[in-house]
């Protein structure tokens, strides 16, 4: 399966208007006068004005050669659930500390990758918690 | 000279040497886990590092950088499933080694060949990182600033498949270094009314995010999409013919030596990296071939020469970054990184304010090679049996690494809510081919880069015309431009090519 066309120009506009929305709204809106010396908002308008337009010879270019590009070959489940796991790993350090974080997230990530089986499960989660239990208990 | 021998004798404490070795068998255990690559072990390791002394934690990180690399090319040979991407190269004669019953020939071979490159490599580290600096002293900001323009340019073009967005991500990387208090006025600069990013976005949190979490979704991705499908049988060595001895040592000594120059050469240029160099030195000693070698159906020497380069690069890439503060390759970005945390700025004045502690690192890379050589020889079968760790154990671990990593830099959740986010942005880059490593690097060298350039900008008033008292900055320009319409023209031919193709 192949890109289209229509998935280029979405890309490029979709960073064209991110690098715009920095030029003419986050950045001056995120940054003071500083007083003196270069204003603080110098560079972070080069840098924004640069990858603009980068993004659009880039852009332009993917189109005008009519590039075949293959498409990425998955959805986003797997970033889904290891980002879902990670989010599960940080509110337990945030309630029960290091040592516990330390176990149920690598249950909660074999879970999340189809591992049933509880021994190896509940092994590794004995082993890493009781792991970081010993060093920062 | 006084601390030549001191830093020396820091090197061989018995404890800088005790991290060394667990780095070493640290990083061969990652190199052979398969999914794990060395960018990725170094990013999680770097916590690990908070609690030691900066010699101790450079070792323990140069150990992991050197080992893992070596580790790669355990999968490659056995299972035919490279532990690295650039221990690719390496499957191609490995692996039919291995099926000739032939596996500890070539993993012993992808031993002594990963210890002589990476020595060879530490030697010119050794004898060129100070006089470059010696020599980076005397430049000004505008040469500064070109210097890393230039550095980005080669970055970008070489370490992904588009010039344009390779530029885009690095440029994205500074201007992402750009939040924090502004360098001149001291002012709040993009940091959204947050406390935690006066100091700037945590770069723990980053490299952790952009490198090791990202590359677990990367990897659960083909964990699903190979779910079902029988994996390679791992290879057992029974043939009687399965010796590695002097006369097979004398056969591939030359192949080594010229890998570990090309290795070396590769590494001193910023942003080639170890594939390139794997496959450089293979294409080499292919093109060079005596009769009777077939090289892609189990050579000896095919191994030696992926895994010498290969191995030759992590000292080489160092140079740029001791001599003139520039991260050659995202390993180089990571001690950066590593560095920081413990108060050392790398660049030119190194030597001169850290010099002891430049000769212990150089040191213990000269240990870390020995250690590699007895923790791979001794560990041969053991870590064989490390390759059968199935994704399922491996990617929740390193996900709750991360998360913990990320948590003990300053015990802040916000650092970890970051390091998460960008693990978002590193996937979606990886997926719309934009270059992490380019953006790491960026990220890296926009504080100095920024400093660099507001020197310049007063140094010539604002004045173009001013370059023109600078030759040595007009000439480092020139050719990071021939250098970007190179990679255009070559990016556009291959396009050209891969279109009729």
């Amino acid at each position: 399966m192949t890109r289209s066309r229509a998935s280029f120009l979405a890309e490029m506009l979709l960073l064209g208007a991110i690098c715009l929305a920095l030029l003419f709204w986050i950045i001056p809106a995120q940054t003071s006068e500083g007083g003196f010396g270069l204003s603080p908002a110098f560079l972070p308008d080069i840098l924004a004005a640069a990858i603009l337009l980068l993004v659009l010879a880039d852009g332009v270019s993917r189109l005008r050669n009519h590039r075949v590009e293959g498409a990425y070959p998955t959805g986003v489940g797997a970033l889904a659930r290891v980002l879902a796991v990670a989010g599960f790993g940080a509110l337990v350090l945030t309630y029960a500390g290091v040592a516990a974080s330390a176990a149920a997230t690598p249950a909660a990530g074999m879970l999340a990758l189809g591992e049933r089986r509880p021994l190896p499960i509940l092994a590794t989660a004995a082993l890493l918690g009781g792991v970081f239990w010993l060093v920062f208990r | 000279m006084s601390d030549l021998l001191l830093g020396f004798g820091d090197a061989l404490t018995p404890v800088t040497v005790l991290f060394v070795f667990l780095g070493v068998l640290l990083g061969y255990v990652i190199g052979v886990l398969p999914g794990l690559n060395r960018p990725a072990a170094l990013a999680i390791a770097i916590p690990l590092s908070y609690y030691m002394t900066p010699l101790s934690a450079v070792a323990f990180l140069i150990g992991i950088a050197k080992a893992s690399g070596a580790g790669g090319a355990t999968t490659a040979v056995l299972i035919n499933v490279p532990g690295e991407p650039n221990a690719a190269v390496t499957c191609l004669d490995g692996y039919p080694l291995a099926r000739k019953g032939k596996a500890r020939q070539a993993l012993q071979a992808a031993l002594y060949g990963s210890v002589v490159g990476d020595v060879v490599g530490t030697i010119a580290l050794i004898l060129l990182a100070r006089p470059l600096a010696t020599f980076a002293l005397k430049i000004g900001p505008v040469e500064m600033t070109a210097l890393m323009l230039l550095a980005l340019t080669f970055i970008a073009a070489l370490s992904g498949s588009s010039l344009l967005r390779g530029l885009a991500a690095g440029l994205f990387g500074m201007l992402v270094a750009t939040i924090g208090l502004d360098i001149e006025s001291g002012t709040p600069r993009l940091t959204f009314d947050q406390v935690e990013l006066l100091d700037g976005v945590p770069l723990l949190a980053i490299t952790v995010g952009m490198l090791a979490l990202s590359e677990m979704v990367i990897q659960a991705e083909e964990f699903f999409a190979q779910r079902g499908e029988a994996a390679a049988a791992p290879v057992r060595s029974d043939a009687s013919d399965d010796r590695f001895g002097w006369r097979e040592l004398r056969d591939i000594l030359p192949t080594i030596l010229r890998s570990s120059v090309i290795g070396t050469l590769i590494g001193i240029i910023p942003g080639l990296g170890p594939s390139v160099a794997s496959f450089a030195s293979y294409g080499f000693a292919k093109r060079f071939a005596r009769p009777g070698e077939r090289y892609g159906e189990g050579e000896l020497k095919g191994v030696a020469a992926a895994e010498t380069a290969d191995n030759a690069v992590v000292p080489a890439s160092f140079i740029p970054l001791f001599a003139l503060g520039l991260p050659g390759s995202v390993s180089a970005a990571i001690l950066i990184a590593a560095l920081t945390i413990h108060g050392v700025i790398p660049g030119p004045r190194l030597f001169e304010e850290h010099g002891r502690l430049i000769y212990g690192i150089y040191g213990t890379m000269i240990v870390a090679a020995l250690l590699m050589l007895v923790v791979g020889r001794v560990g041969l079968v053991a870590f064989a049996q490390l390759t059968r760790v199935p994704a399922t154990v491996i990617i929740p671990t390193v996900t709750m690494l991360c998360v913990v990593g990320a948590y003990l830099e300053a015990h802040s959740l916000f650092a970890v809510w970051v390091m998460i986010g960008f693990a978002a942005l590193g996937y979606l880059m990886h997926r719309f081919d934009y270059s992490r490593v380019t953006f790491l690097i960026g990220f890296v060298i926009g504080p100095q880069f920024e400093l660099s350039l507001r020197q310049t900008l007063i140094v010539t008033d604002r004045d173009p015309a001013a370059l023109l008292t600078h030759p040595i900055a007009l000439a480092i320009l020139a050719v990071a431009v021939l250098g970007a319409l190179f990679s255009l023209r070559g990016g556009s031919r291959a396009l050209s090519s891969g279109d009729a193709a």
